[in-house]
């Protein structure tokens, strides 16, 4: 399932995928593959998006 | 009998050099990393290497079980077998955005590729066309290994290739 809401939070900042990807030290690919809901990121990487973005994990990766 | 154990000698010598110059270099380098999504499907890519090279081989000793046919020395027959499982993982990885580490320059891997693609091509060359020593009574002899390297080298090029490609058109795409 396409994980909207990551994406929309990471528009409303003005982030492209690369950016975001640089912040939380990963790469570009695990970022596009995460918001086309290819990968399930771990804990550790959710934390970290969500830092990022200013989001809590209930905003970004709970239906 | 030294002549005998050669070979062994100088292949344990050479990868005994090979790994403290591959733990020099890391320590002294910056280290290479994966991200975790990476690194699960390097593992997975592993896994299916593992299985590839113990079917092969597993084949191997057969046919040779079963048909008495010597279609190559014992010891090409393990290096192709090798080569194929390097061959896998490293597509595998290239094709799931594995290969390169994270905040890694794509050119370095393409110089690197080239080089040895040039390297071993001569010597492929040598071996094909003016030694003419890759097949001897019908059978591949050790002198075809850099032919092998050449292949996998090139695969491992075209792939990188491809996948550069469809990278830059998904970019365009993805790009907001």
């Amino acid at each position: 399932m396409k994980n909207l809401k990551l994406k929309s939070a990471r528009a409303a900042l003005d982030l492209s995928q690369q950016q975001l990807a640089d912040l939380v030290n990963v790469s570009r690919q695990t970022i596009s593959a995460i918001e086309k809901g290819d990968y399930n990121p771990t804990i550790n990487l959710c934390i970290a998006i969500c830092k990022v973005l200013g989001k809590t994990l209930d905003e970004l990766f709970w239906d | 009998m030294l002549e005998k154990w050669l070979p062994l000698i100088i292949y344990v010598v050479v990868f005994v050099a090979m790994m403290v110059l591959f733990t020099v270099i890391s320590k002294r380098g910056k280290k290479v990393e994966y991200d975790e999504r990476q690194e699960l499907i390097r593992n997975r890519g592993y896994k299916y290497a593992f299985i590839i090279l113990a079917v092969y081989i597993g084949l191997y000793g057969v046919f040779d079980y079963v048909t008495g046919i010597k279609w190559c020395d014992t010891y090409i027959g393990c290096f192709i077998g090798i080569f194929i499982s390097i061959t896998f993982i490293v597509v595998f990885s290239i094709f799931n955005d594995s290969y390169v580490p994270i905040q890694t320059k794509k050119r370095k891997f393409y110089l690197q590729v080239i080089f040895m693609i040039i390297i071993f091509s001569s010597m492929a060359i040598d071996n094909l066309f003016i030694n003419k020593n890759v097949f001897i009574e019908g059978k591949l002899t050790k002198d075809s290994i850099s032919i092998f390297v050449v292949t996998m080298f090139l695969i491992i090029f075209i792939s990188l290739i491809i996948k550069d490609l469809s990278d830059r058109k998904q970019n365009m795409a993805e790009k907001i």
